[in-house]
């Protein structure tokens, strides 16, 4: 069902950053505020996510593909905390309903995003449905005057730094991300493929769940879907610029990149 | 009856039954009436049934009206003579002012004592041997209702019978307005000056152009002419910059010698520009100061321009380029790293959407086109820009922008120590050679306003010095600092660190000012202000703190004249020769504070920038400053200096051009208007002459004041008289009717 893109090249790249990954170099930032953390969202009651090392596989891997400084060790954070607001990117990832939460919670999501904070959501057991009708009812009530949008294929998203036609995580999932927009900006992004599911591997390197159907090849689109998201993040609609407007379409014309 | 207020005694329902029962009266009686012989007894009864009618119809309608009651007392004259511009336009052998001068001097023979004015705009009082001997200025400008009326006002104690006013009438307005002089119950007798003569005078009527132009882009100056030529069928105009001639035209006129031309121009400089419109003269014009005009433009730039470029992709750059986004006055160019030599990107270069750096095309082609450089943690050194850093040193020289902001590879740990960036940014940075720890300091710190700068725009988020520290020491905390060696001299440090120094022992800077050359320059050494925005929200529940700070920053990069320490502005931007220029200023020095009682100077200088005067004058306790002085003799474009001594050089704290014309929008239209006049003095009951000497003895002169006293209630229909006069009329016409034989 895939093309094979995974060429011998990339193989090789893929064995060199076996050895480069253990001299990757700590953050080079002046201070550890100013690195990117892929900050987790705990639920009241829970003390850990369900994927666990996903974020900090995906902090890995975007320090190594791009310029972005990522704290390799991603912190968490609960939305009633006032230091919610100390990094502008938050990872919510569920495999099953939680009950409302309490207002102090939603009015920590709603200022969060009002005042330029960037949420993904990751329904990371979409096959049961429980995570996603306790999001769809959170969103309701952090945003009540406006709702989720199914982002179009041509959005910025898919071409902040990979070129990329459609959202995959472990599971292939609808072939689109459903966003919040403010003000021109996608400020919240929702994804029901289990993105954190496809980054997971445990501290030997070993992957932690099957991708399916389309395996490796899956599992490196869902890893270019999270560092256009964290790219995203961190530029908007920079891919936007008239600047990379005749590059882009010459590179959608030839070589396509999912 | 104008003015009066009319009414029915009944409802309208009423009157409308009233007037029906009136006509049906009438018709009938007519047809009543129509077998009644001879025809001359018909006429008879259809007369008295008609009158009888009618006036019954009245006596029940009860129409009344108010009519002012008035009362007529004889006041004091007072003389305005017209002492603008247009009365120096030639008449008969002289100049129009010469027939004041004689109406002045025949005042004297006469021995008539009268408060006495000379106007223009406005009036002002005047002695009898100043209008003899000519010492009065002229005025830029007629009103000649605004002028009456001024004198009236003062008039408190209402001594004022009438006026006489001596003018040439050129001010057409006057004619609208005429009748709101009524009210003041004085009569207006007019005396016109220059009536009986038609001048031979080619004009430039009106300029119509934006007083706002934008850089390169084409603006439009609207031109109407006129010819007293009948021959001529078309007049050359010509369209000049300084001395540049930018535009000739021959202008079409029409049959009445009238034509209109716009004339396109592209301005190329940034300011004020003056540009000059000069009418083909002939030996024989009347007025030949109304063949110029001078027309002043500030040219600011349509959208700010800023180029943007990030080492790589960080929430400082996210913020910043959001802010920059937002604001539909900004033109931005970004580039951002997205990806170094050693990032492994995992994919072939077509699966990216990556483009390469276009050094060349940024710092070489379009560099003078940005207006704001901002170099936001960037590292020059692997993109071979090394050789493009003496051409953003020469971009500042010239007077650009240039911004650095902080970040692991900007400032002396971005390699910039001892580049011709280094040069012009207003701090002196740490040998890059030194170790990583005393180029970068990581701590977490919140940068407080120095004392000295504490009232700069950029940092006074409050007005109050207290509450404004307190504001800064309640944001989030800023994350490490780039550590700078000290700031130069001449820089201005807003903001520095709470607690580290720098080699000199003073307070490490933070955010500091400064200029290099024609250029300025900013350093905010750190990589999180972002945290003023979202975190500070967080805490405060106001993010709009970054947007602020970064606002002001741009714009006093971009020399936002709102946003430069002292203003000055003269009260017109046109003036005729030897007119009153007045000059107003707020002064304040470097740091934004009001120079108080001090001595200043200031310069007036030609377009050339040959010094025509100079004038000391002190501000005053708030650092304001008023002043006056007569316009320059020659027309041009002129602007104003304003300097303060420091030391022994004068520094200069702001300017602001005006321009001197000959005739201006006062000689446009030069033509006497004694219809003006006529219909002043015949809106007030005065009298209007046509020269002076057929006033006659200024005694004789009605001076009488009207007064309105009270509303008189008119009803005439409201009288036992009216009605005894019905019953008459009824009781004949029943008495003749009945002798005539009819029922």
């Amino acid at each position: 069902m895939f093309r094979v893109l995974l060429t011998a090249p990339l193989v090789l790249l893929g064995l060199a950053l076996v050895f480069r990954a253990g001299t990757l170099p700590t953050a080079a930032a002046i201070g550890e505020g100013t690195s990117v953390d892929l900050r987790g969202v705990l639920l009241p009651g829970r003390e850990s996510e369900p994927r666990p090392t996903a974020r900090r596989r995906l902090a890995w891997e975007v320090r190594k593909r791009t310029s972005v400084e990522t704290l390799l060790q991603p912190t968490t954070v609960r939305l009633d905390d006032p230091r919610v607001f100390d990094s502008p990117f938050l990872y919510f990832g569920g495999d099953q309903e939680f009950p409302p939460l309490a207002e102090a919670h939603v009015t920590g999501l709603r200022r969060f995003v009002e005042f330029g904070g960037f949420v993904l959501i990751d329904d990371v057991a979409p096959e049961r449905g429980g995570f996603d009708r306790a999001v769809r009812r959170l969103l309701s009530r952090a945003f009540p005057d406006r709702r989720l949008n199914r982002l179009s294929a041509t959005h910025t998203i898919y071409r902040s730094f990979y070129l990329l036609e459609r959202p995959l995580g472990r599971t292939e999932g609808p072939d689109y991300l459903e966003v919040l927009e403010r003000s021109g900006r996608v400020s919240l992004v929702y994804s029901r493929h289990d993105l954190a599911g496809a980054w997971a591997r445990d501290n030997l390197g070993t992957f932690l769940h099957d991708v399916r159907p389309g395996g490796a090849q899956q599992r490196e689109y869902a890893y270019r879907l999270g560092v256009n998201l964290v790219m995203y993040a961190l530029c908007l609609d920079y891919k936007d610029d008239q600047v990379h407007v005749p590059f882009i379409l010459r590179r959608r014309g030839g070589g396509r990149g999912r | 009856m104008s003015g009066a207020l009319f009414q029915w005694g009944v409802p309208i329902p009423f009157a409308i039954l009233i007037v029906l029962g009136c006509v049906f009266v009438l018709v009938s009686g007519w047809r009543e009436l129509s077998v009644v012989e001879p025809v001359r007894r018909r006429h008879i009864l259809r007369f008295l049934r008609t009158a009888t009618a009618l006036i019954g119809a009245l006596i029940a309608l009860q129409p009344s009206w108010f009519e002012p009651q008035v009362s007529a007392m004889k006041g004091q004259l007072a003389v305005l003579f017209d002492h603008s511009r247009s009365m120096t336009v030639g008449y008969r052998s002289g100049v129009r002012l010469d027939a004041v001068e004689a109406a002045a001097r025949a005042m004297g023979k006469e021995g008539f004592a009268a408060p006495l004015y000379a106007f223009g705009d406005e009036a002002v009082p005047i002695s009898r041997a100043e209008l003899v001997d000519s010492q009065v200025n002229l005025r830029d400008r007629t009103d000649l209702t605004a002028s009456i009326r001024s004198v009236l006002d003062e008039d408190v104690d209402r001594s004022l019978g009438a006026v006489l006013v001596v003018s040439d009438g050129s001010d057409a307005a006057a004619l609208e307005a005429a009748q709101s002089l009524r009210d003041y119950g004085v009569r207006i007798h007019t005396v016109s000056v220059g009536g009986d003569e038609v001048l031979n005078d080619d004009s430039i009527r009106s300029v119509d152009a934006d007083p706002i132009g934008f850089l390169r882009q084409e603006g439009v100056l609207r031109v109407t002419v006129r010819s007293a030529q009948p021959s001529r069928s078309t007049i050359p105009l010509t369209l000049r910059l300084g001395e540049e001639v930018l535009r000739e035209t021959q202008v079409p006129l029409n049959a009445l010698g009238e034509g209109t031309v716009e004339l396109p121009f592209v301005p190329q400089t940034l300011g004020r520009n003056v540009y000059r419109l000069t009418l083909g003269l002939t030996p024989e014009d009347s007025v030949p100061e109304n063949n110029e005009r001078y027309v002043l433009i500030r040219v600011l730039r349509d959208r700010l321009r800023v180029l943007l470029v990030a080492g790589r992709p960080s929430w400082d750059v996210r913020f910043l380029r959001a802010f920059l986004k937002r604001d539909p006055a900004i033109d931005l160019i970004s580039f951002f790293i997205l990806r170094t030599g050693s990032d492994l990107t995992m994919a072939a270069p077509e699966q990216l959407a990556l483009i390469p750096f276009p050094t060349d095309e940024l710092f070489r082609e379009h560099l003078g086109s940005f207006d704001v450089i901002v170099f936001q943690n960037f590292d020059y050194g692997p993109y071979q820009m090394a050789m493009y850093l003496p051409q953003i040193r020469n971009y500042v020289r010239r007077g650009g922008a240039f911004a650095m902001i902080g970040g692991e590879q900007s400032f002396a740990s971005g390699g910039y120590g001892g580049t011709p960036v280094a040069e012009i940014l207003p701090v002196r940075l740490p040998s890059s050679d030194a170790a990583s720890e005393h180029l970068l300091d990581s701590r977490r710190f919140r940068p407080k306003p120095s004392t000295e700068f504490a009232a700069h725009p950029i940092v006074e988020l409050q007005r109050d010095a207290i509450s404004n520290e307190a504001l800064w020491g309640s944001l989030a905390p800023a994350h490490g600092v780039n550590v700078i060696a000290q700031g130069l001299e001449s820089s201005q440090a807003l903001l520095v660190h709470p607690n580290r120094n720098d080699e000199t022992g003073a307070p490490m800077p933070v955010l500091v000012l400064g200029t290099y050359e024609r250029g300025r320059t900013l350093a905010l050494a750190i990589d999180s202000s972002w945290r003023w925005g979202i975190t500070t929200g967080g805490l405060l529940g106001d993010a709009s703190l970054y947007d602020r700070f970064w606002d002001r920053a741009l714009r006093w990069l971009a020399r936002d004249p709102a946003l430069e320490p002292s203003q000055i502005t003269t009260h017109r931007e046109r003036y005729g020769i030897g007119s009153t220029v007045r000059v107003s200023a707020r002064l304040r020095d470097e740091r934004y504070l009001p120079i108080v009682s001090g001595q200043i100077r200031l310069s007036v200088e030609d377009g050339s920038g040959a010094l025509q005067k100079t004038l000391m004058v002190s501000s005053d306790r708030e650092g304001r400053l008023h002043a006056e002085f007569p316009a320059p003799s020659e027309a041009g474009g002129y602007r104003v200096i304003a300097e303060v001594q420091r030391g022994r050089r004068w520094r200069t704290l702001g300017e602001e051009w005006f321009v001197v014309e000959l005739g201006g929008d006062e000689l446009a239209d030069p033509e006497a208007r004694p219809d003006v006049l006529k219909q002043l003095s015949l809106e007030t009951g005065g009298d209007f002459f046509s020269d002076w000497r057929s006033v006659g003895p200024l005694r004789s002169l009605n001076t009488k004041r009207v007064t309105h006293v009270k509303q008189l209630r008119v009803a005439p229909f409201r009288s036992f008289e009216m009605l005894l006069f019905f019953g008459v009329l009824l009781t004949v016409e029943w008495t003749l009717r009945r002798r005539w034989g009819r029922p």
